[in-house]
């Protein structure tokens, strides 16, 4: 077996040169195109002057629109819901005071048995190592909500084993065959066995049930 | 010397700013350009490689030292943009077909399979690393001495001799295969010039 890593001898890189030499001689199929290096560093045409303007129009409508959809959705979010409430703040005195207002500032934060009262970081968000890919773990800031685990779904399935005896009972039938060529049926009188189920099998006291023998075929083994 | 002069003009010009004698310099040196292009790209791709390597030739243009040839520094330009389409994405996700226009011509298939070999040659001396593969081109397909191109590797050339010598080393084990039926491929290989097309 060759050694890769062994470097090539002389010969070998006279042979190469060679080679190299040979493809200095290389000639492109196709001519070198003309113009290439013109149409490469030409100006690029700008917009006309109509279109610029449209487009000016239109960006302006849209941040008109855009800013007026911001003002509404801020004076909506700021307004108190209950102006016109009355409550006696500060001893008793009357002053026309918004109730939401008056009832954040009053409410008190419970407190936990146990808890000194320092800070405590809010668990509105957590930093959780996330499988994003294979050797590309990252810890990411996630939501620590947890999704519900998933349920499945479960079919309940009745498993139930029919038994079929025979019964030595012989009845003549007419045997329905189709036939294939001319599309008639054919009926041929014939003689079947009668199999029944087990549980359709009422046998008598004293009835002799030594002639009656399962039915083995691969449906009712 | 009218060339180098008229050259000379057009490199000034175009260091100063102007674009059109910088296209003017890059159509006069095009085939330069063509052949090495032409080595690694066919069809469409091979024309967008011709521009691309001209805008960046013009965007670099204040890095070209005036000691050296113009042409190298050009050429090197163009090896590295073919450099890149190789590593490019979109070369190594889409499946090119590779068109074969060398059959049409009217060349028999000997000689179409030895400018195959010919192309796969200069293909591999443009995937070799930077610092190799601007010494072996220049020095063996654009005929610049060891002297210019150190000039415009702007190194000894003492260096530019080894890493010649490291990129042979490279390119041999790649063509092995071709070094060892050189001696069945070189002498037809010389007559593909009379098959020109």
């Amino acid at each position: 077996m060759q050694d890769l890593n062994r470097d090539p001898s002389e010969q070998q890189i006279r042979r190469l040169e060679e080679l190299l030499t040979a493809a200095a001689e290389f000639e492109p199929v196709r001519p070198a195109p003309i113009g290439l290096a013109s149409r490469a560093l030409a100006p690029r045409r700008g917009r006309p002057a109509s279109r610029r303007a449209v487009l000016g129009i239109c960006a302006g409508l849209t941040l008109a629109g855009a800013a007026a959809a911001a003002a509404l959705i801020i004076q909506v979010r700021i307004a108190p819901q209950n102006l016109s409430g009355e409550v006696a703040v500060n001893r008793g005195a009357q002053s026309k005071v918004p109730t939401a207002l008056i009832e954040e500032k009053e409410r008190t934060i419970p407190k936990k048995p146990g808890d000194s009262g320092g800070y405590k970081i809010t668990d509105a968000f957590d930093r959780r190592k996330v499988d994003l890919s294979p050797k590309r773990r990252r810890f990411r800031t996630v939501r620590p909500h947890k999704a519900p685990k998933p349920v499945i779904a479960k079919a309940e399935i009745t498993q139930e084993v029919v038994h079929l005896f025979e019964t030595g009972i012989i009845a003549p039938v007419l045997i329905a065959t189709p036939d294939a060529e001319s599309g008639a049926t054919i009926l041929q009188a014939s003689l079947i066995e009668i199999p029944i189920e087990h549980s359709e099998l009422v046998l008598q006291e004293g009835y002799d049930s030594s002639h009656i023998r399962p039915v083995r075929n691969e449906e009712n083994p | 010397m009218d060339e180098s002069r008229a050259d000379s003009q057009l490199i000034e010009r175009s260091l100063a700013g102007d674009a059109g004698a910088f296209a003017d310099l890059c159509e006069r040196h095009r085939e330069r350009i063509w052949r090495v292009v032409a080595s690694v790209a066919n069809g469409p791709d091979a024309d967008d490689l011709v521009q691309d390597a001209v805008v960046r030739a013009f965007l670099s243009l204040k890095s070209y030292s005036r000691s050296a040839p113009f042409t190298a520094w050009l050429s090197k330009i163009a090896l590295n943009a073919a450099h890149d389409y190789h590593r490019s994405a979109w070369k190594r996700r889409v499946l090119l077909s590779e068109r074969q226009p060398e059959a049409e011509s009217g060349c028999p298939s000997g000689e179409v399979e030895r400018r195959e070999t010919l192309r796969k040659v200069r293909e591999a001396v443009s995937k070799l690393p930077e610092k190799m593969r601007t010494p072996i081109w220049l020095h063996y397909f654009d005929d610049f001495s060891i002297a210019e191109v150190a000039e415009l590797e702007r190194t000894s050339e003492s260096t530019v001799r080894a890493r010649i010598k490291a990129g042979m080393n490279r390119l041999y084990v790649v063509l092995q295969d071709y070094v060892e039926t050189v001696q069945e491929t070189l002498p037809r290989a010389l007559e593909t010039k009379q098959c020109k097309i």
